[in-house]
This record gives C-alpha cells, structure tokens and sequence, in this order.
C-alpha cells in the first residue's frame, strides 16, 4: 500500500469510529423531524387524504413534486457517476462516492412519496396482477423499479475494494467488532490480485453503462407519464429531455452542496480543491443555460396557442396574484443566479456557489411544482364547486411535515452510509494516475500533516 | 365660555358623523348581460351574466342568486331563481309548451339581483316578441328557404337570417341576408358538403342576436351530403385491448432482457471474485 493511501486511510477511517457528540446531536434534530412526520403520516392514515391539500381536481400536490424532485437528484447522480467513470474522468473521482450515495438515498426514499398518494394502498398489488405495459404508469413504476436494484448494486461494486483495504488493515484503527466483521463479509475476499482487479473493473464498467441510458429512459419515461397525458400543460413533446435536463441540473447542485459540507466536516480541503468547485460551478452555468433555453423555448410555443385552456394556463404561470411570484422566483434561482455567479468573477467563491446551488434545488422543486399543481387546477371540463378548497391546491401542515420527513430522513441515511464506508474511495483514488499527478501537491500537502502521517 | 362649548359639541358632532361615514362601505355598481334564446327544440333559454368592473378588467360574481321573471302590462309570472356559476353566469330554460304571458307575442323578461354587502341591487329586462322560424325546402334544386313569421301567421320582413350546416365542432356558414317582404330569404346549399355515411347533413336556420325577436334556431336533417365514411384513425392506435401493440411488447421485453442480460454478467463477476484468490 502506498504512503498515499495509507495516509487517505488513516485520515477517513477515523471518521468511522465512534460517532462524536455533534453526530448525535444533529441526528437527534433530524430524528425529530422524522418523528414530526410519523406523526403527520398517522394522522393520513386515520383521517385519510382530507388531511392533506389533494382533493378531487388536483389529485397530485406536495407528495408528487417531492416524488420527481428526488428521482430527478437519483438518475442525475447515476449519469454523472457513470459518466465519470467509464469517462476516466481522474479529478472526478473523489466525488464519486458522494453521488453515487446520494443517488442510492434518493431512489430508495423517493417512491415512498407515491405510497403517500394513493388512496388505495391494500389495492397496491393490482399493478401487478393487472399490469398493462400500454400504461405508463406501469412503465415508471418498472422503471424505478429496475433503476433501485442497478443502482443499490453499482453502489456496492464501488464499496467492494474500500471494504478490503479496511478489511486488510482493520487492525491498525478502532473499529467496532462488528464493523470487522461487516468489513470482512462485504469486502468479498477481494485482495487485489490481477483476477479480481479484472472482474471488478469489468463489473463497474458494465453497470456504469448500463446505469446511464437506464436512468435517461427512467426519468424519460417519469416524464412521459406526464406528457402521454391530453391536458393541457402535459401533453408535451418536449417533456422528456426538459425532465432530462432539470435532473441533471439538480444533479450538479446537489454535488456542490456536498462537496462543501463534506470539505468542511471532514477536512477536506486537499482533495476537494478550488478546482472542483469551479468545474462543478462551470457545469452548473451550462446546465443553468440550457435549462433556460428549454423554459423559454416551452413558454413561448405555449404563449401562441390560444385554446382557452392554454391562455388560462398562461395565465396563471404569469399572473402576479397566482403564480406568478414562484414562476419569477424559479426562473430567478435556476437560469439568472448560476449564470451570474460564474460570469461576474468577484462572484466565484465557495460560499457563492453554494448558496447558487441551494437556491438552484429551491428553484427545481419550485419548477416541479408549477409542472403539477396549476394544470391540475384548469382541467378542460371546468370544476363546478365553489369550494376554494377544490379550485385552488394549498399543501397542508401534513404534506410539509412528511416532505421535510423524506429530507430528515435522508440526510440520516446519509450520515449512517458515511459511518460504514469513507466518504472518499481511497482505493479508487490511489489507482488513479492523474489524481497522483494532479493532486501532487495536495497529497504532499496531506502527508505534511503530521496528525495524519 | 358658553359659546365655545356649544362650538366644541358641534365639532365633536361634525367629526363623530364625519368618521361614520368614512367607515361605511361604498357598494360596488352591479353590471349585467342578459341574453334570450329559442331553442331549435322549441325550448327557451334566459342567459344572464352579473359582473363588476374591477382594476383588472371585468370579474363575473359567483354565488349570485339571480330572479327572473315574465310579465306583460297585465300580467306577471315569476320563472325562477338561478345561482350564478364561478363565471357569473346564469341559466333559466323554459321548456317547450309553457305559456308565458304575451301581447301580440310580446313578453318583457326581467331579472333582479338582490346585491349583496359589497355590490349594489340590479334590475334588468327586455321587450321579446316571439316569431317563427321554419324551413321550406326544396329537394331538387338543393334550396333552403328561411321563413319568418309573427305569432299571427303573418310574415316578417328586413329581418336579418342566416343559413348554416352543422359540424363536428361549429357551424359552417352558407350565407346571411335579410328576409323580403313575403318573410322569407332563399339559399342555395352547396351539393359537395361532405355528410355521414347516407348522405345526411343538418341545416341549421338562425336569428342572431336581433334586438327585438332575440336569438332563434331551428335545425332541419336532409339527404343533401355526400357519403362519406371516416377511419378514425385513434382505433387503430388505441391501447384500451387486452394487449399492447407488438411493437411496444418487443421494446419493452427487449429493454428488460438487455439489462437483465448486462445486470446478471456483472453479478457473476462478482460472485467470481472469492474464487480468484
């Protein structure tokens, strides 16, 4: 094992011994959180959906948009983590492992959110007894389906030699006797012989190809489950790359968001470097244009159609006392601020970028919510109720409750993953010959530290 | 002192009535659409739209409870009460055979909106006078004449009349003139309108918007269209059969096997990688 390794080693593992008090504390936060919507679930579950804001009209709200905001962060990160990949993109390498533990999260939490939905849950298993693969539904469901277990395997395939260099040297840190054990079992009795260095790479190659045109074709077929729709708003030919595109975006701001805090907790500064930032930062500005471009491209053709349901659709989108302030805000956070930040460079710091980035994940869950709730709210037949309640969607303090639940949830699902593996694959990273030329100064910087020398 | 507080009371008093006054709520004005129908089925229909007049244009009041009603200088009939929808409007049919009370088939309809906390009463009404519009066809020469007669029989001229043939979505025009002095206007209908599958078109005869006769519609089916038989061409796309198209159920199965196909290869690796010790 090389000096640089041992030294990755022998600073991430110690992140992975017993958990410090600030761990707990935070955990004890966002325990509540979940707990806050536990509570809000039951109360679902005893009162049924009049709880929530979701009436006869508007059958989707809160949950829905939750729904295709975490799906998109999941397919993203699994394009980007492919890409990364079988791109042997060197200095992408420390951000791998942040992704692609984010797309596993994300997948794995954002289903529940379609559960949540349905009125019906002891008839769950009619889609597949009664599954018709003319539906879409059936399509995405399939889809989330085959995307959950490719994703949950590619994720283990890049944990496998991390294991084994944890395994090989467990002695040497305080680990837990049973994380050894766990160390041992999932590690595979990998040792890095040219056999298994062979299959390995052969196996991580494969499912980074296939993950990547499986998540196109899954959130394109989320997206079709819109667009094969007849209302108007939906019915969209554009729908699957405008989909494609925002999820992609959403993947770049979630990385910066994680590569700064993971910077910062885990003193990270010689692997995350300025560089990172701004190629992430760069990515973003790219993704910020053409996510505009497609906005401004389906405004403007819907703009020319004058069927009354399309103009009071405009309306809406445009209308300051409707949605016009989230349709403004959205489009402020998504195509104005990432341009801004990269093009104005008094702008280009840490802090700039992700605060962009944050406001950049607003503006996407903001851009998901005018897709669903104000086409619900101007069907073709027009809503014969005077009841605002029917006409107007408003989330209720139990939809907000189990959306900050899912996020609660996931950022401690996150912090446990981070408890079991380094949050870096030092493995990974040590094969890489760019990272040793690239990184150079960083990792000679690292081996000066004494404290982890 | 006496004076000044006398004059002191009167300004107190001035400015107590003054601040009253300010706190009372200046009603809006009531504006309103009221329209007369005759049904090609012999039914009539009263349309009435109560809106105000807003910052931002006209706004429809919904939730309005609308009275209207029939009466003639001896008479007065009260036809009912109707809500108005989210758009303002309401809608009153009177069924084909109900007598309303008429001279010389003349009725005033009226309409009233009691108002409410924020808008001002509204009463409205118009003078209809009841006519006839019928068909006098003419099979061979492909002509269609309107006639227009009072509710003595008697004809009715210079009233504008248009001819129209119903479909799928609108009307198509054939023409518009006014009635002669016999009350009848002649049109020709074109022989190469396209039909239902025997031939059969519906003409339609209208009296639009006339200030005193209202709107009137008759509708009439003749076998003056060419056959046609449509393919509708969403059957042969439909996905409501029991199974997909083949060419879904290749795609579909196909994209399951090809993963299924990389997942498995890549499993196997990995089971293989204890072996290789």
């Amino acid at each position: 094992m090389s000096d640089t390794t041992q030294t990755l080693l022998n600073k991430y593992t110690r992140f992975l011994e017993k958990p410090n008090r600030s761990w707990y504390i935070l955990m004890g936060v966002l325990g509540l959180v979940v707990l806050l919507g536990l509570y809000a679930l039951i109360q679902q579950i005893v009162h049924d959906h009049i709880v929530t804001g979701m009436r006869d009209n508007v059958v989707w709200g809160a949950y829905i948009v939750n729904f295709i905001f975490l799906l998109g962060v999941s397919y993203a990160g699994a394009i980007i983590s492919g890409v990364f990949h079988l791109g042997r993109i060197d200095w992408g390498k420390p951000l791998i492992r942040i992704i692609e533990i984010i797309t596993f999260i994300t997948i794995l939490i954002g289903p529940v959110y379609i559960l949540l939905c349905i009125g019906r849950l002891d008839r769950l298993h009619y889609l597949f007894i009664y599954a018709r693969i003319q539906s879409p539904i059936i399509w995405d469901l399939f889809a989330v389906m085959i995307d959950l277990v490719l994703c949950t395997f590619y994720l283990y395939l890049t944990f496998i030699k991390d294991f084994s260099l944890m395994h090989l040297n467990a002695d040497k840190y305080n680990f837990s006797a049973w994380q050894k054990k766990l160390f041992k079992f999932l590690s595979l009795g990998y040792k890095g012989t040219e056999n298994q260095k062979k299959r390995l790479n052969r196996a991580l190659d494969i499912m980074a190809a296939v993950i990547i045109p499986t998540a196109v074709v899954a959130y394109s077929l989320l997206a079709w489950l819109f667009g094969m729709n007849l209302k108007e708003g939906w019915h969209d030919s554009l729908f699957a790359p405008y989909f494609i595109v925002s999820a992609v975006f959403s993947g770049f701001a979630i990385i910066m968001m994680l590569m700064g805090i993971v910077r910062k907790y885990f003193d990270a500064a010689s692997i995350l470097t300025d560089g990172h930032f701004n190629f992430i930062a760069y990515g973003m500005f790219i993704m910020a244009l053409i996510f505009g471009y497609f906005t401004f491209s389906d405004y403007i053709t819907r703009w020319y159609n004058t069927q009354e349901a399309t103009s009071e659709l405009i309306h809406k989108y445009l209308a300051l006392d409707q949605y016009g302030y989230m349709t403004l805000t959205m489009l402020l956070f998504t195509s104005i601020i990432p341009i801004l930040v990269v093009a104005v460079p008094a702008l280009r710091t840490r802090t700039m970028y992700m605060v962009s980035a944050f406001l950049v994940l607003v503006g996407l869950w903001m851009f998901r919510y005018l897709i669903i709730v104000p086409v619900l709210e101007t069907p073709y037949i027009p809503i014969v109720s005077t009841d605002p309640a029917v006409i107007k969607y408003t989330a209720t303090w139990v939809e907000w409750a189990l959306v900050a639940a899912g996020f609660a949830g996931a950022i401690m699902l996150y912090m446990v993953i981070l408890k079991v593996i380094p949050v870096f694959p030092i493995a990974e990273m040590q094969e890489s010959h760019t990272f040793k030329l690239f990184g150079k100064y960083s990792i000679d910087k690292l081996l000066s530290q004494k404290d982890f020398s | 002192m006496k004076s000044s507080y006398k004059l002191v009371l009167v300004l107190v008093g001035v400015l107590l009535i003054a601040g009253i006054d300010s706190f009372a709520q200046n009603k809006e004005k009531a504006r309103n659409k009221f329209e007369y129908e005759k049904l090609y089925n012999g039914n009539k229909k009263l349309s009435a739209r109560i809106f105000v007049k807003t910052n931002s244009g006209l706004v429809g009041v919904p939730g309005a409870e609308v009275s209207f009603a029939a009466e003639t200088d001896s008479a007065k009939v009260k036809l009912g009460k109707v809500t108005t929808d989210e758009d303002g409007w309401a809608y009153l049919i009177i069924e084909k055979g109900y007598e309303l009370p008429q001279i010389d088939g003349k009725t005033t309809f009226g309409l009233t909106y009691a108002g409410n906390d924020s808008i001002k009463r509204l009463t409205d009404d118009m003078d209809i006078t009841d006519v006839n519009l019928s068909f006098k066809l003419d099979e061979e020469g492909k002509t269609a004449a309107l006639v227009v007669t009072d509710f003595a029989g008697q004809p009715v001229d210079r009233t504008k009349v248009k001819l129209a043939v119903k479909r799928l979505y609108s009307l198509l025009p054939i023409g518009d003139e006014r009635t002669d002095s016999t009350g009848m206007m002649t049109f020709e209908v074109p022989e190469d309108i396209p039909g239902d599958a025997e031939g059969n078109i519906t003409l339609v005869g209208i009296i639009e918007r006339d200030r005193k006769f209202g709107n009137v519609e008759i509708r009439q089916d003749v076998n003056w269209g060419i056959p046609n038989t449509y393919s509708v061409s969403e059957e042969k796309r439909n996905l409501w059969t029991q199974s997909a198209p083949t060419w879904m159920q290749v795609m579909v199965f196909g994209v399951f096997i090809v993963v299924a196909v990389f997942f498995f290869y890549a499993l196997y690796q990995v089971v293989m990688i204890p072996k290789d010790r």
